[in-house]
């Protein structure tokens, strides 16, 4: 257990980051640099203060690791909270578990990119057009987290955007459950995603670049093995890797029984009745970077996320149905581990590529010590707050049990996501499972993903 | 009741099929599926004037041969509901192995009996809505019905797949092109129009009428932009709606022989190849199939009622049963007393509803069966080759006919013509400034090319032969009008025939009645309609509003609004209305355009 200084207090970490933010200063860490930290060891304790890496050092010991929040002492942390889980919490019986922050970087990253960052780091920029290339070249990019110390929003985007699951290919297996304003569970579905990189590649044997796909960022498609009635809904989005063009998109639709390629702007809405998921969603990144504009940093400081503690190995099809509570049936939230996330970036953009986007701006929390948005909320067109994306990520690891990659490391992802339409009081949740209808289960970097999931043909074979 | 039964070979297909692929794990079997109560209720106070209960020409009619003018029975039936229907379907999704998985679907629809057609012997009588004389007494190869349900299986196929390769083994749609409606590309299949012809949500298009049949579909990835995919199918014709049910297009007095019509081609096998890709953003595709198309083109068939033959036999023109007639009121016929078409008024103005030239028809019969030509020369002083030469000929004829045999029926066979069919298409979206009408524009375009295809000539044996173009102009647009309410989906289509009209009637022989002779549409340069589609989600797409209308330049419209509720995952709750009208035989609709109605569907789903 390291030892940390107690001089600097919570007002200490505050006036450092006020000062970083008002100075232009865009690296992590308070006490000493962040991803040096990383590189050596992967232990992140040195760089900042005890406050900052304890809920209860930073409560002044209101709260602690294993507490409960909830309506009754909130209050205490609700500057750490985005505005959506703040009302959750206060308002609508959520309950969040406090669990002691992660130290170890190496928890917080599939292994293979985290050792691309290291490896790559320093060597990204940004061309004219507003696309990460290697520096000093046309290059495309070659893994990992581009800019580790973001200096401008464009840059921090541009790291939740290049590779959304941090793996080359990702199949998620997602069991999907939407409450209406009853509180009950009105809608549910199963929904298979795939995702697979074909630049900035991590773990592939070739290099960072598949040859024949040299324009291309990813390819990814989602498709709905239940219920009935949405059964062999597909649909694939072909990502071009200049950030300034729409993905094209091509649709299975078993009324049709034929793949047809549709327009790809109506990244706003539900792709099925019930749910509160779009496109635009995903990763908090769900458009090309480029479509957005005005991308800008407007704050750093702790926060509350989950990056811990979520995978629920030991239960069938890793079910979270015992952590399901709050809500007006207590049928809505799961409860989440969340840690003291030490520095966040706070980072804003506007659709000003969707003119007639409902959305006006979102805002994103970034966990400094691995870029992944633990926190973000969109607002309408009068500038009231719409809708929440919560992500909780989690090493596929507990206790004994863990899903391991081809190496032997633990998996990495994301285990729930909490959606929230407080307008229309319409609230979905997503579970990462094993597996789902239809065969699906979720795996990385699996071998014929491409070709099984990820073409025209593809998801005309989904379809039935 | 005696069941036909087609099942047999099922169980073998299916067991032989799954036991060929290698098992690599365990058999993972997923059971969904839904059950659906359907119900129409007319809407219009016209009655189809194809069935005998509600037939278009009644009562007293002039007799121009000189006998005392006919009086057809007028029954003035009146069904108020067009159909009352429960559906079940259950879909087994199995997975074999890595590579291998299997697909099931099991359809049963039970038609209530709301609808009645007339016996003329004893009133109200259930009506034959499924039984076709294709496979045993049914349509498809793996179908149980009767008059008032069928059991099918829509899918029973097995697929496998490795790296680029592709292949579906087994029962199977197969639908090709992009536009919707309109079937320009979509070659493989035919329709099976016995449930609710095309009356269903047109946004759903062809997915309940498209019929399947057992074949092998391969497809293959050449690279990452292009496709190449064939398929070899068991041809299996389109089924129109029986006679006499709610929905029938043929006249009640002709009987559809299909059991001749497709003896000849039940071993046949339809086959194509198309090759899709991208080229930039531009997408493209090229097809060719070499099919029997399984829309029929009909003809005469020699009506066989020997009954007749001594009565006429004096007169030297060979024997009665040698041509289509039949007497109602002989030995031989199908149809009771007075269930036939009488007089000249009666068929000039069903044939003409039918896309038939009334008069011409009659020259046809009288050059194809001698005992009709010499008939019209002898009898009614009519020579050959054009033996009736106006409306007032063809009414003599016609009238003379009944004068000496009463009502009359007719059986005529469908012929499933082979052709080749070469089509083209491409999709475009075009990108311009954010928030104009052009930007993320999709604009398609198909085209294909039938050399020689087959069109009906007026039930002659001797078919039309001409080439026909067919293209179809999709442009489609999500336009967000408010901040409040989801994008609104925007379909328009344009389609052109050069020969024939949607359903495939040849414009030659449309647009005539009982008193005008076909008007034709060669003349304007082929068959044109237009369509337009608003599909409006509200917020979460719990509620779907859809407008879907159809014009057909010929004169004929569907008007469709609907709206669809989704209250939970359990239920939906459908309800769609569908106005038709044309304003004379010419239009393409003009078969259905009495069936004003409104639809509900209530579905359960598990």
């Amino acid at each position: 257990m390291p030892i940390h200084i107690k001089k600097y207090d919570v007002d200490y970490s505050r006036r450092f980051f006020l000062d970083k933010m008002s100075k232009g200063i865009m690296g992590a860490g308070v006490l000493t640099s962040l991803w040096p930290l990383i590189g050596e060891a992967g232990d992140i304790s040195k760089a900042y203060p005890e406050e900052l890496l304890s809920i209860e050092a930073f409560t002044q010991g209101k709260l602690k690791d294993g507490d409960t929040i909830d309506a009754s002492n909130v209050e205490i942390v609700k500057d750490l909270l985005d505005p959506i889980a703040y009302l959750q919490v206060s308002q609508q019986g959520r309950r969040i578990k406090l669990v002691p922050t992660t130290t170890d970087a190496t928890e917080l990253f599939p292994h293979d990119y985290l050792q691309a960052t290291l490896a790559n780091q320093g060597k990204a920029e940004l061309d004219q057009n507003g696309n990460v290339v290697v520096k000093g070249s046309s290059n495309q990019w070659i893994g990992g987290l581009p800019f580790i110390e973001p200096q401008n929003g464009l840059e921090a985007f541009a790291n939740i955007t290049l590779s959304w699951g941090r793996h080359d290919t990702s199949i998620y297996a997602v069991d999907d459950y939407d409450i209406g304003p009853s509180g009950n569970i009105e809608y549910e579905y199963q929904i298979a995603w795939c995702e697979k990189n074909f630049t900035a590649l991590v773990s592939n044997p070739g290099g960072p670049y598949l040859e024949g796909f040299d324009d291309k960022l990813r390819h990814q498609s989602i498709w709905f093995t239940a219920p009935d009635d949405t059964r062999g809904t597909s649909f694939l989005n072909i990502w071009k890797y200049d950030q300034r063009e729409f993905p094209d998109l091509f649709g299975y639709l078993p009324a049709f029984k034929r793949v047809r390629r549709f327009p790809t702007n109506q990244r706003f809405e539900p792709l099925v009745p019930g749910i509160t998921f779009f496109l635009s969603d995903a990763w908090a990144a769900g458009d090309p970077m480029l479509t957005w504009g005005k991308h800008k940093i407007i704050g750093r400081g702790p926060f509350l996320g989950c990056q811990s503690g979520m995978w629920q190995g030991d239960k069938e099809n890793w079910s979270k149905e015992h952590l399901v509570h709050g809500g007006k049936k207590g049928k809505t939230f799961y409860e989440a581990s969340y840690q003291l996330c030490p520095e966040v970036i706070v980072l804003e953009a506007e659709p000003t590529g969707f003119p007639r986007a409902p959305v006006s701006k979102k805002r994103i929390w970034l966990d400094a010590r691995n870029m992944v948005p633990i926190a973000y909320v969109t607002y309408d067109r009068n500038g009231e707050i719409w809708r929440s994306f919560e992500m909780g990520f989690s090493q596929q690891k507990q206790g004994h049990k863990a899903n391991l990659d081809a190496n032997g490391n633990p998996e990495w992802s994301w285990s729930y996501i909490h959606s929230h339409d407080v307008q229309a009081d319409r609230f979905t949740r997503f579970n990462q499972v094993e597996k789902i209808k239809g065969g699906i289960k979720t795996q990385f970097n699996s071998e014929n993903a491409y070709e099984k999931y990820l073409t025209v043909q593809a998801i005309r074979k989904l379809g039935s | 009741m005696k069941k036909a039964k087609n099942l047999t070979k099922l169980p073998a297909i299916f067991s032989a099929g799954l036991l060929a692929m290698p098992i690599a794990h365990a058999v993972e079997v997923d059971v969904s599926g839904f059950i659906r109560q359907e119900m129409a209720y007319s809407i219009s106070n016209d009655q189809n004037p194809m069935n005998r209960g509600s037939a278009v020409v009644t009562g007293t009619l002039p007799d121009t041969s000189g006998g005392p003018d006919f009086v057809k029975q007028d029954f003035d039936y009146d069904n108020d509901w067009n159909m009352m229907a429960t559906r079940a379907e259950v879909n087994f999704s199995i997975g074999i192995s890595e590579n291998v998985k299997a697909f099931v679907k099991v359809r049963g629809f039970y038609s209530a009996n709301v609808f009645n057609d007339v016996s003329v012997e004893s009133g109200a009588k259930d009506v034959n809505q499924f039984k076709v004389e294709h496979h045993g007494k049914c349509a498809s190869i793996f179908e149980v019905c009767d008059d008032d349900f069928m059991i099918d299986l829509p899918s029973v196929y097995i697929d496998y797949s490795k790296d680029s390769l592709w292949v579906r083994v087994g029962i199977q749609q197969i639908a090709w092109g992009e536009a919707i409606f309109f079937r320009v590309m979509d070659t493989p299949n035919g329709l099976d129009l016995r449930r609710h012809t095309f009356l269903d949500l047109a946004s759903e298009e062809y997915a309940d009428e498209r019929i399947s049949s057992p074949g092998i579909r391969v497809s293959y990835n050449l690279n990452n932009n292009w496709e190449v995919e064939a398929f070899a199918q068991m041809f299996q014709p389109s089924v129109l709606p029986q006679a006499g049910t709610a929905y029938s297009v043929i006249n009640n007095p002709f009987t559809i022989r299909n059991d001749i019509g497709f003896d000849k081609v039940d071993d046949k096998i339809n086959a194509g190849v198309r090759l899709v890709g991208q080229l930039g953003d531009l997408g493209l595709q090229f097809m060719a199939t070499s099919r029997h198309n399984p829309d029929p083109i009909f003809k005469w068939q020699a009506g066989g009622q020997t009954a007749l033959d001594p009565a006429f036999a004096g007169l030297g023109y060979g024997d009665f049963s040698s041509q289509p007639f039949r007497s109602t009121g002989a030995d031989g016929a199908i149809g009771a007393p007075g269930t036939g078409t009488l007089g000249g008024v009666d068929w000039m103005t069903v044939a003409h509803m039918s896309g038939v030239d009334g008069v011409e028809s009659v020259n046809i019969l009288a050059r194809e069966f001698d005992f009709i030509g010499s008939f019209l020369a002898g009898q009614l002083g009519l020579p050959g080759p054009d033996y009736a030469t106006s409306i007032e000929d063809g009414r003599l004829v016609l009238d003379a006919f009944s004068n000496a045999i009463g009502d009359m029926e007719a059986s005529i066979v469908p012929i499933y013509a082979s052709e080749n069919v070469f089509g083209f298409g491409a999709n475009y979206i075009f990108y311009s400034e954010p928030d104009t009408w052009l930007d993320q524009l999709v604009v398609r375009f198909e085209m294909t090319y039938t050399p020689d295809k087959k069109f009906t000539n007026n039930m002659s044996r001797n078919f039309i032969e001409e080439d026909e173009w067919v293209t179809g102009l999709v442009l489609e647009k999500y336009r967000r009008f408010s901040d409040n309410f989801p994008a609104t989906f925007l379909v328009f289509q344009w389609m052109h025939k050069s020969e024939s009209d949607l359903s495939g009637r040849h414009l030659r022989f449309l647009g005539g009645d009982a008193n005008k002779a076909p008007s034709g549409g060669e003349e304007s340069g082929g068959w044109d309609a237009v369509s337009f589609a608003i599909q409006q989600p509200l917020p979460g797409l719990i509620w779907r509003l859809d407008m879907n209308v159809l014009y057909d330049l010929n004169g004929s419209y569907l008007i469709q609004p609907g709206v669809r509720y989704k209250p939970n995952k359990d239920w939906t709750i459908e309800g769609f209305a569908s106005f038709l009208d044309s304003k004379d035989s010419a239009g393409a609709l003009q078969p259905l355009a009495w069936a004003d109605e409104v639809t509900m569907r209530l579905t359960y789903q598990f």
